[in-house]
């Protein structure tokens, strides 16, 4: 995979690299840190890559692994509890009830609700048996579920 | 649940957090050397004939050897390169595997390891009248001997300090039958590490899976050897161009390299698109003296490198990687 190619993928991933890095850190400057790391270390290791249909895949697991050391120098309380940013209405009482969920269940959920990605990807991104992933998505849907229903209540 | 769609689910990344990905795209280094396996295979076979001609004459095939024979571009060092060689480190037996800790090389920019692991059973690793291309891919993870809790086919994870540090990495037969020649290339331009600093080296799989570091495989790189090199400096200010000034921020030659540094300081108000064309233009060219002569290559990030000289005039020029511009840079060395 030469230079541009790169570039070309890991700009598309923008948005996604900062959400899934938003998910296990706090400060905007600690994803920063995170995303840098992981694009250095993906270019300097891309021939390990066998197969290209795998980079989105494979970027997102490094950069789990980034940003889980850098979370790791960082108290649990510093861990993000919401966005600075507005969500589209439609989205604002899901994004609440996602943001107020466990880190451990809050990562699972992201990448298989929002980004895509299968429950054995995810499993190898984030170094967990298939069936936790299966588990954590199944407790973190219903904790979501039950978040929601409160909110409609409350409304 | 359905699955959500992307449309209108993803903030909007500040302004913070685009900018270091457009810069570290940008300074994304070039790699002189592949190390891919299919490079490994293509240049093997000169290396079985070199490393077999190399053993009779030195019995010990070392970093230098590897650079001059593995490179793209031809390679020449000074002669003061043999200074900064230092040589068999460690020996390391385990179950029927031994690793052995050939050759450190560190020159204060770069730093070169070369190890081999041999299989004490001495069976030929690679059948050398077969593919060797498929041997390698099929062999590529672990030793025979590793299958029998022995080291791992290589070293998986590096600190430098204590901080796990990436590398390039290489491998190919050795001399002996058995034998797996390891090298390790690290790029010390931008770490903290000081004059003095620990490597370790992870090759052992517990039981568990996991790579250790044996106290063996720790050592001191120290700063031994860098008097040889000597540093120049631009003589003059930084030459102006649209929307940034270009600034020769050092150059380094070392017994084993030249390296040259540029650094381009963007005015206010410069788009990032804009600097990302800037900073590809004037990255990935060339640096040649004042005939033209190549001195140095791009290998990205406004670094380049190229094979030292004993003498230099007091003028480079830095040529765009379009070719279409040449900015005239004297340079003056600086007494260390």
């Amino acid at each position: 995979m030469d230079k541009q190619a790169f570039a070309d993928q890991i700009i598309a991933m923008e948005r996604m690299m900062y959400c899934i890095a938003k998910t296990i850190l706090s400060a905007d400057a600690d994803c920063a840190d995170a995303v840098q790391e992981a694009i250095l270390r993906a270019w300097k290791h891309r021939s390990a890559l066998r197969q290209e249909r795998y980079f989105r895949t494979w970027v997102t697991r490094i950069l789990i692994n980034e940003a889980r050391k850098i979370a790791k120098r960082c108290p649990l309380e510093t861990l993000p509890q919401t966005l600075a940013w507005e969500p589209p209405p439609m989205y604002g009482a899901l994004y609440a009830a996602l943001f107020s969920l466990d880190n451990a269940l809050r990562l699972p959920i992201m990448l298989h609700y929002i980004e895509g990605f299968s429950l054995a990807e995810i499993a190898s991104m984030m170094r967990i048996p298939q069936g936790t992933v299966k588990s954590r998505l199944h407790k973190g849907r219903n904790v979501l579920m039950t978040k929601l229903d409160e909110k409609e209540a409350d409304a | 649940m359905k699955k959500l769609t992307e449309g209108g689910l993803y903030p909007p990344t500040p302004t913070v957090f685009s900018a270091r990905l457009w810069k570290t795209l940008s300074d994304l280094p070039d790699e002189s050397r592949s190390f891919s396996l299919g490079r490994v295979a293509a240049v093997v076979a000169l290396a079985l004939v070199l490393i077999s001609t190399l053993a009779l004459a030195t019995n010990v095939f070392g970093v230098l050897d590897f650079l001059r024979s593995f490179s793209a571009a031809p390679v020449t060092h000074l002669d003061s390169a043999g200074e900064l060689v230092r040589q068999d480190l460690a020996v390391i037996r385990r179950k029927e595997s031994e690793l052995c800790l050939r050759n450190v090389v560190f020159d204060g920019s770069r730093l070169y390891i070369l190890y081999s692991i041999t299989d004490l059973d001495g069976k030929p690793i690679l059948d050398r009248e077969q593919d060797l291309t498929e041997q390698l891919g099929e062999w590529y993870s672990i030793t025979p001997a590793a299958k029998r809790d022995g080291f791992a086919g290589m070293v998986k994870v590096a600190k430098i300090d204590g901080v796990e540090t990436p590398f390039g990495s290489y491998f190919f037969p050795g001399e002996n039958p058995g034998e797996m020649l390891y090298f390790m290339e690290f790029d010390m331009r931008n770490q903290e590490a000081g004059a003095a600093f620990e490597v370790g080296l992870a090759a052992v799989m517990n039981e568990d899976g996991w790579c250790m570091i044996p106290d063996e495989m720790r050592f001191q790189v120290t700063s031994q050897g860098l008097s040889l090199n000597r540093v120049f400096e631009q003589a003059g200010e930084p030459v102006r161009l649209e929307g940034c000034a270009v600034r020769l921020s050092r150059m380094v030659i070392t017994p084993l390299r030249a390296y040259v540094c540029f650094e381009l300081n963007f005015d206010e108000g410069v788009s990032l698109q804009s600097r990302y064309e800037i900073q590809r233009e004037w990255f990935d060219g060339v640096v040649t003296d004042a005939q033209g002569n190549l001195l140095a290559q791009s290998s990205g990030g406004g670094f380049y490198d190229g094979n030292p000289r004993d003498n230099y005039a007091d003028t480079i020029l830095l040529k765009s990687a379009s070719g279409n511009d040449v900015l005239t840079i004297r340079i003056k060395e600086v007494v260390q």
